[in-house]
Parts: C-alpha cells; structure tokens; sequence
C-alpha cells in the first residue's frame, strides 16, 4: 500500500467573480520512502494541492477528491484529526522561511513548541531534542543559535531551522514547496545535498514542489508536470527529461538555458500562462501550443497510461508531435 | 584597439551604516558594497554579471547611472568621466545609457498607461518633439517588443508579468540608448516566459547595435545571453574572462563552486556530477574577512590568503582572463 494515495482531487475557489478551479482530478501515489516532484509554473495549481492535502486551504477554497495516508482517509478530515498528522505524521517547508517563522518567537520556543504539542516533552527536553535536530542539519553552534530569533539568521540558515522544525517529529512524508527558490545557487546545492542525507538517515518520503527542472533532475524519481491546474504528465524521472511525451514538457525543456550546454538557440513557448479567472475548456496548454487542433479547444483526453508507469494528457499521439 | 564604450576604474561604493543605539553624534560605521571594480565595456558586447545576493551587483549597475554616490570613475567612450559631470551635463547621457529592472510591475507606474510610460523618456529628452510624432515612435517600439499597439491605453496591471517587463524594455530603448543595463531581468519570470525575454533582448541588441551589462543569479541565463563574464563576490571582483573560458576553465575556486552548483536539467549528468560545496554563507560586508574576502568560504584557503589580498591578474596564457586568487588553478589539480 502506498503511504500517500490521492485520487481524483480537485481544489475550487468560491470569488466574487465565481468558482475558480485552481486544481483539476490529479491522481498520485507516494511509497514510503520516495521522492516526487510537483512541477509547474505559478498559478499552476502546485502548491495549493499541497495545501489541500494537509487542510490548509483558504477559507473560500475546498477540495474534492480522496487523500489517503496510511490507509486512512484525511482530506477533508476535521482540524482535531488533521492537528494530530500535521507536523507529526506529514510536515511541510514554505518557500519562504522569513514569513513562515514566528519573528517575535526565540527559535528555541518555536521548535520546542512542536514537540510539547506531539510528544508531550518537557520544554527542557523538547529544546534538547531541538538542539540536537539543528545540529543534524549542520546549523554550527546550535546551541546557542536556538536562542536567536529568526532575523539573527541569514536566508540559508533560516530554511535549516525551518527544515529541522518539520523534521522534529520525524515524519513519513514531507512536502516541501519552493525549498530553494529564495535561495542563493551555493546555498541550494548546500540544502539539496542536505534533503538527501536526511532523507536517507530518515527513511522519508519526499513531495518536491518546484519550477526549476534541474533540482528535480537530480532529487526526484517520479515526476508530475501541472499546467493550468491539470497533470499533463506523470511517470518516473530520466523517460520524462530524455523522452518528454507533452508537447509543454517539451517545450519548457527547450526554453531553459543550460550552464552545460553552448549556444543552442532558446526555443519559446509563445503566450504567457491561463488566467484561472477564465479557465479554458479544452486543454489549457491549447493557445501556445503547436500541435492544437479545433478538438483541444473543446476537450482534453484524460490522462491515460501510454507506456508501463507514464501518463499522459492530450489530445494528440505521441507520434504526432514530431 | 577601439575606444570601449565604458570604463570603469577602481569603482568603490560605501554605504553609511547607523545601527540601533547608536547616539546622534556617533560616527556611523561605512558598509563597503562594491570595493574596487575594473572593467572596460566594448560596444556591442554583453557583459554578464554574477554573484549571489549581496555581492554588490545591483549597487554596481546603480552607481554606473549615479543612483548611488560613489567614488572612481566612469569613463564614457573614452573621454567622459561620468561621475564628475554636473547634474545639467549628466542629463545628456543619462538618454545613451538606460536600464531595466527586477521586478517588472513594481518598476512601471500603475497610474500611467503603458503609451504615458513608454514615452516618458522622449519626453524628457527630446521635449520639443510633436505629440504626432511621440505617438508614432511609441507604437513602433511596442511592435519591436511584440507588444499590441493598440494597447497603448492601458495600464500596467492588465499585464501579465513578461508583457510587463517588455514595456520596462520597450521604455529603455525608446531613445535609442548605446548601452542597457539590465538587473535581474528575468529573475522574477516563469521557466517559459524567460526565453520570450532572453530571446527578445537578444534579437534588439543585433537590431539596434546595443551594448548591455547584464546582471543576474542565474549562471545558466547568463552563460546564454553574455559576451564576457564577471564573477563578484562581496564586492569585489573575483574572475572575469570570455564567457567559454570561464565555463569550461575557471580558475577561481569560488566561480568553481558557483557553476558546479548549478543544476542541470539532465538527471544522468545530475546525479553524476560533483559539486563542490561551500560552507556556510555571505560574510557580513560590515566586517568583511582580512586579506581574500572569499578565504572564510575558500576549499583551498592558506594562511596567506588571510594577510594579502589577491589582485586581479591574468594567469594563463589567455590575457583577457583575469582571476583573483593566490592559488588559481584547475579544481582537479588542487
């Protein structure tokens, strides 16, 4: 049994201009252990999926669908449930770890916090444990830097404190949305390599949210590519950077310069993303893409397995995106 | 060899710095962003600037166009030291050398319409042009960005984030300025509307003859667009050689590190490949490190680099690559 299994989730947003769907029946799995990417661009629904799983949507949002973790059913589930699997069973790290930490709370208490709440700890214990945590994501002198506040940390280091928070609990699954993007390039390969020994040392399944292919390249197994809040593919990670099967993951993985190769030509995606103000009906890559026909305007095949562990969204072959 | 269009000699720019509790009368401490920059700037060329945030490259494109004070000087095409013209002086080059920012909404007035916008700089410069006229060059630059001319009466929020910061381009080059700076530009854009951007930038460059420095995070955006290519580092500069050089051969442990960084969107080459970690982060510039600034960070810091500050010279047989560093080498050979 897979420790995550979402099937068929769908996120809404009630507006004063009417419901948005920021998200469209997206189905994966995670195994114990794993590690999946989330790749998208923004307003592609990314991040508000992670959010609908662990119930932290806005207040106008729902969802729809199935989460299962463990076995048991959690999308949904009330805050008294949810409170219990947050931070313990499933924990997640923000983009951006200025605005995710307490400034007015000493590091110490913050992380101390955690553990009172789900392992009944003492606070001399709980900031022990604390201690020992930084010092796993290699924060020197943790000893004394858990009594800064969050400002007393550069950008880097914050994201430490804030991935050793999340690890407190040791947690089967974590998510982590835009881990890196606020980063610095040396600082990202710096928390990479750290997510990787972590992972290992504890056993735990990764959820990557991101937009940068080259981190996904080298963390992930399984990759999911959203687009205007629809997957339009999924299926592990080499098939879809050697052999993409979309036509926007082909073209995303033209558009990107890379460091390691020479002048090659940058091939554009022309128009800019949907507006999920005024979602399409058909497939939403339609308007920029080059192999669109009358059909995807109206309709968008649903995501269909087209070799072992690949699926796909669309409404052409693969052997029709020459 | 031809007169570059820029000179920079020994550019330096210090911040005063007044801490919390400091007295009235207490002197305020100096913050140096940018400690001794060189370089020459020929026209055409693209020089792309590097370095992780807080290295002073955003300071350096503002001291060029006097947004910040700063000592040194700026020498324009050879005769010119723009830093020791008076304001009224300055106004005339301040049409040959424009610039393009970060953050393509926040730089644009939301109060104008995007025709108010991009002919604001002609008005400046050439007042007495006819309204008719004014009009008629705003709608031929909107073309050369590919944006629609009959746009030209909206305001910036019914713009998506590229079409934007193609007006931020399209305001740049309307008085057909000889030298862009462009900071950050694509940073703030998504994967597939960055090489809309890139793309553009370059195609107008060929068109209109431009020279651009262009300052960004991104090794991999930079590697693309760029002639020539400066690595700094709190301020100062630690590498600057022709853009494959400095790729495939660096020779400074710290531009080693930055571009092994890097991730490349190949799994294979990935997971395979070695990256040199550096320890901990950006000094304070407040108190930088004594001798080479990169030393505290540095694989292969001794103890000299701590007393003498490595000057920028040329290494190799290639004299136009210039590296910082008492034991420039290959990362292998180290």
């Amino acid at each position: 049994m897979a420790l995550l299994d979402v099937q068929g989730l769908s996120v809404s947003f009630r507006t004063n201009d009417g419901i948005v769907n920021a998200v469209n029946d997206v189905s994966l799995s995670v195994e114990a252990g794993h590690t999946l990417a989330i790749v998208g661009e923004s307003g592609s629904g990314k991040s508000q999926m992670a959010f609908a799983m662990l119930g932290l949507l806005a207040r106008n949002g729902y969802a729809t669908g199935s989460v299962r973790f463990d076995g048991a059913e959690i999308l949904n589930a009330p805050p008294k449930v949810m409170n219990t699997i947050r931070a313990a069973q499933i924990a997640m790290v923000f983009q951006d770890p200025m605005t995710s930490l307490n400034p007015y709370m000493r590091v110490s208490d913050q992380m101390a916090e955690v553990l009172v709440h789900h392992k009944g700890l003492s606070h001399a214990d709980a900031v022990q444990e604390a201690v020992r945590m930084l010092d796993a994501v290699k924060i020197p002198e943790a000893k004394a830097r858990i009594r800064y506040h969050p400002h007393e940390f550069s950008g880097g280091m914050r994201q430490r404190v804030m991935i050793a928070m999340s690890l407190l609990c040791k947690p089967k699954l974590l998510i982590a949305d835009e881990p890196t993007t606020a980063l610095d390039v040396t600082v990202q390969a710096q928390i990479m390599s750290l997510f990787g020994d972590l992972q290992k040392e504890f056993g735990m399944a990764v959820i990557l949210i991101t937009h940068d292919l080259g981190v996904v390249a080298g963390f992930c197994e399984e990759v999911l590519v959203l687009y205007g809040g629809q997957v339009m593919e999924q299926g592990p990670t080499d098939p879809i950077f050697y052999d993409p099967s979309h036509p926007y993951t082909r073209g995303l993985l033209k558009a990107i310069p890379r460091v390691d190769q020479g002048d090659l030509e940058l091939k554009t995606i022309p128009g800019s993303p949907p507006n999920m103000m005024m979602a399409p009906k058909g497939c939403p890559f339609e308007p920029r893409c080059d192999f669109s026909g009358e059909d995807c305007t109206q309709a968008l095949s649903p995501l269909t397995e087209f070799a072992p562990g690949r699926l796909r969204a669309c409404n052409r072959m693969v052997e029709e995106l020459a | 060899m031809n007169v570059p269009l820029l000179k920079i000699e020994d550019l330096r720019v210090s911040f005063a710095i007044r801490s919390e509790g400091d007295m009235p009368w207490t002197a305020p401490r100096s913050l140096q962003a940018v400690g001794g920059v060189n370089f020459e700037l020929q026209q055409g060329e693209t020089l792309g600037i590097v370095g992780e945030s807080g290295c002073g490259k955003s300071t350096l494109a503002r001291a060029i166009i006097r947004m910040v004070p700063s000592e040194g000087r700026v020498v324009w095409m050879g005769d010119k030291d723009l830093l020791s013209l008076s304001k009224p002086a300055m106004m005339k080059y301040r049409s040959e050398i424009q610039m393009v920012f970060q953050d393509p909404l926040a730089a644009l007035n939301p109060r104008m319409t995007v025709g108010q916008i991009i002919a604001e700089p002609l008005k400046t410069h050439h007042p007495d042009l006819p309204a008719g006229e004014v009009k008629a060059r705003v709608k031929e630059m909107m073309e050369k960005v590919s944006l629609l001319p009959n746009q030209i009466n909206r305001y910036p929020h019914e713009f998506s984030g590229g079409q934007c910061q193609r007006i931020g381009i399209a305001r740049a080059l309307i008085v057909q300025p000889k030298l862009v700076i462009c900071d950050e530009p694509v940073s703030a854009l998504d994967v597939s509307i960055q090489a809309q951007v890139i793309n553009l930038l370059m195609k107008l460059q060929k068109e209109m003859g431009l020279s651009l420095i262009f300052i960004a995070h991104d090794l991999s955006v930079v590697k693309h667009i760029s002639n020539r290519v400066m690595v700094l580092y709190l301020g100062k500069v630690m590498e600057v050689a022709d853009r494959d050089t400095l790729y495939a051969k660096p020779l400074h442990p710290y531009t080693q590190a930055l571009i092994s960084a890097v991730p490349i969107p190949d799994p294979k080459k990935e997971r395979s490949k070695t990256t040199i970690l550096l320890e901990g982060d950006l000094p304070s510039p407040m108190a930088p490190p004594s001798g080479c600034v990169f030393r505290t960070r540095c694989p292969k810091a001794q103890a000299l680099c701590a007393e003498v500050e490595p000057t920028l010279e040329v290494k190799d047989d290639n004299a136009s690559h210039k590296i910082a560093c008492h034991f420039a080498g290959t990362f292998a050979s180290s």
